[in-house]
């Protein structure tokens, strides 16, 4: 037994020093440390891989280090009601809101970018929506040809926005035969969407990232004004009732400094650019101030 | 093929991630098993000697809770620690302290009830016998050790394979940080939702070999023993 934990023991510390061997060479930056920024995001941000590619260059800006927890838009936005987020950013408009109602906000709803939301489906298009004019018509194709759907079905934005889809095409497709409700992330879905045959609503983003692996599936409807996918900054109130006397940390000025860097020309410049070499076009737009 | 060939390519290059991810792995499974075995064995043991009434109620209970759901768990965790919850002012949130905190409740039950099952038996034999012999108490419990060593070495690995294994509990107390809370399971989860399956199995194929190595060493010492 005790020969047993040794080795263990010798195993952990090699690993631990080969951890820090890496952190190591992370380093050499001249601005002095100050401390970490608690950023929750839905996964769906952090899957686009928009994040890594910009947080680096505010960290080694400012010496404040981001720690990204991403865990989808409710229990982020959990995570920020229980005093364990600096910030938010996220993109489902009515939670947002109670969010703010409930006096958990320190700024207001901070819109500053967004990106589309497409359909993707089998190649043929068997409910013809291509020539749609919005998305609301394209889902009351997909209803009368009764063509498989795939729905996320887990509470998140982009669940949230195609359940609002549903609401202004006036159908309710819950009990449908053709509706699978799949209760999965975003990439769960389009492969099983893949695999089904079926209309998917999915973020540009992720969709492009796994082009190569959805055989079955291509982008049938991009880019109508109704699928709009808006991302918004939120700063946790550390005078929220709900911390009234509990021992609450929120680092207000790290929160701020993020938000002031993202909504800066320079992060715009970068946001811009974002999926540009690597998928041959643009996949984050700026909100005009 | 290929994929081994992947997961091989990620040890040898894109490597500083990866070692930080394995040693967080590593530090959390080791911690929480060790806990949960000394908590669980000496628990295990003592309810395998008694004969109190309640016995079968908290074997019963113990038993429920093997079947506790890594995510409910981590809910439970979440709830009391959260900064607004009863022990919040730990501020223990997103670290790897907590996900070991979650996972020793996930896992000791589990020790708990099979070290009872494992010992019970032996455990009246060798009471009778030190009786006979008139041996003191610590030298009865060492006779039962190398009797169980065995039994309780295969249990501590299941309790390391759920630990290293789990995926829920860990990802909602730790948040899946990248450089402070991610492991080898939420690295997995999170390339398979990025849709980059080629660099998720390879990492499951290099979970799965650090497992076999510490089974292997665990094995060896197991040999060795008898």
């Amino acid at each position: 037994m005790k020969k047993l934990l040794a080795v263990l023991l010798v195993m952990i510390l090699a690993f631990s020093f080969a951890a820090c061997g890496g952190k190591q060479t992370d380093e050499g930056t001249t601005v002095p440390e100050k401390g970490t920024i608690r950023l929750a995001t839905t996964t769906s941000v952090n899957d686009s891989g928009l994040l890594s590619y910009l947080l680096p260059t505010f960290e080694k800006k400012t010496g404040y280090k981001v720690e990204v927890a991403s865990a989808g838009t409710g229990i982020a936005i959990g995570y920020a009601k229980s005093g364990d987020a600096d910030l938010l950013l996220v993109h489902s408009k009515k939670q947002e809101e109670a969010f703010i109602n409930d006096g958990f906000a320190s700024t207001e709803r901070l819109s500053f970018m967004y990106n589309f939301f497409v359909i993707a489906g089998p190649s043929d298009d068997p409910a013809g929506i291509a020539a749609t004019a919005t998305a609301a018509d394209a889902f009351k194709k997909i209803a009368e040809a009764k063509a498989p759907f795939a729905s996320r079905g887990d509470n998140s934005g982009t669940h949230n926005k195609e359940t609002g889809i549903w609401e202004s095409a006036g159908i309710d497709p819950s009990k449908e035969s053709w509706y699978n409700s799949l209760g999965s992330g975003m990439g769960d879905t389009l492969t099983k969407a893949n695999e089904l045959k079926a209309y998917v609503l999915t973020d540009k983003a992720t969709f492009l990232s796994m082009k190569d692996s959805l055989t079955n599936l291509m982008i049938i409807k991009a880019e109508a004004d109704d699928m709009k996918n808006t991302y918004s900054l939120l700063g946790v109130n550390p005078g929220a009732a709900e911390f009234a006397g509990k021992d609450i940390k929120i680092n207000t000025e790290g929160a701020q400094a993020l938000i002031d860097w993202l909504l800066s020309d320079e992060a715009a410049a970068l946001i811009k650019e974002y999926g540009v070499t690597e998928y041959g076009e643009q996949l984050f737009y700026l909100i005009e101030k | 093929m290929e994929y081994f060939k992947k997961a091989f390519d990620l040890i040898l290059h894109d490597n500083a991630e990866l070692f930080q991810i394995i040693g967080t792995t590593m530090t959390m499974s080791f911690f929480s098993t060790a806990v949960s075995s000394l908590l669980g064995i000496v628990l295990g043991i003592c309810l395998g000697r008694t004969g109190i009434k309640g016995k079968g109620i908290i074997m019963r209970i113990l038993n429920t809770l093997m079947s506790l759901p890594p995510v409910v768990a981590g809910l439970v965790v979440f709830m009391l620690f959260r900064s607004v919850g009863p022990f919040g002012s730990f501020h223990l949130m997103f670290s790897v302290k907590i996900m070991i905190i979650a996972q020793i409740l996930l896992i000791t039950p589990v020790i708990c009830c099979l070290t009872a099952s494992a010992t019970e038996e032996k455990s009246k034999l060798i009471s009778e016998t030190a009786r006979g012999l008139g041996l003191p108490w610590h030298k009865e419990m060492t006779l039962l050790f190398k009797e169980c060593a065995g039994q309780l070495v295969s249990i501590v690995l299941m309790g390391f394979g759920r630990s290293i294994a789990e995926v829920g509990a860990v990802s909602m107390v730790g948040g899946n940080i990248q450089f402070k809370t991610r492991v080898m399971t939420t690295a997995i989860m999170l390339e398979t939702n990025r849709g980059d399956f080629e660099k998720a199995l390879a990492l499951g194929i290099i979970l799965l070999c650090i497992s076999l190595l510490v089974n292997s060493v665990a094995y060896g010492i197991k040999e060795k023993m008898k």
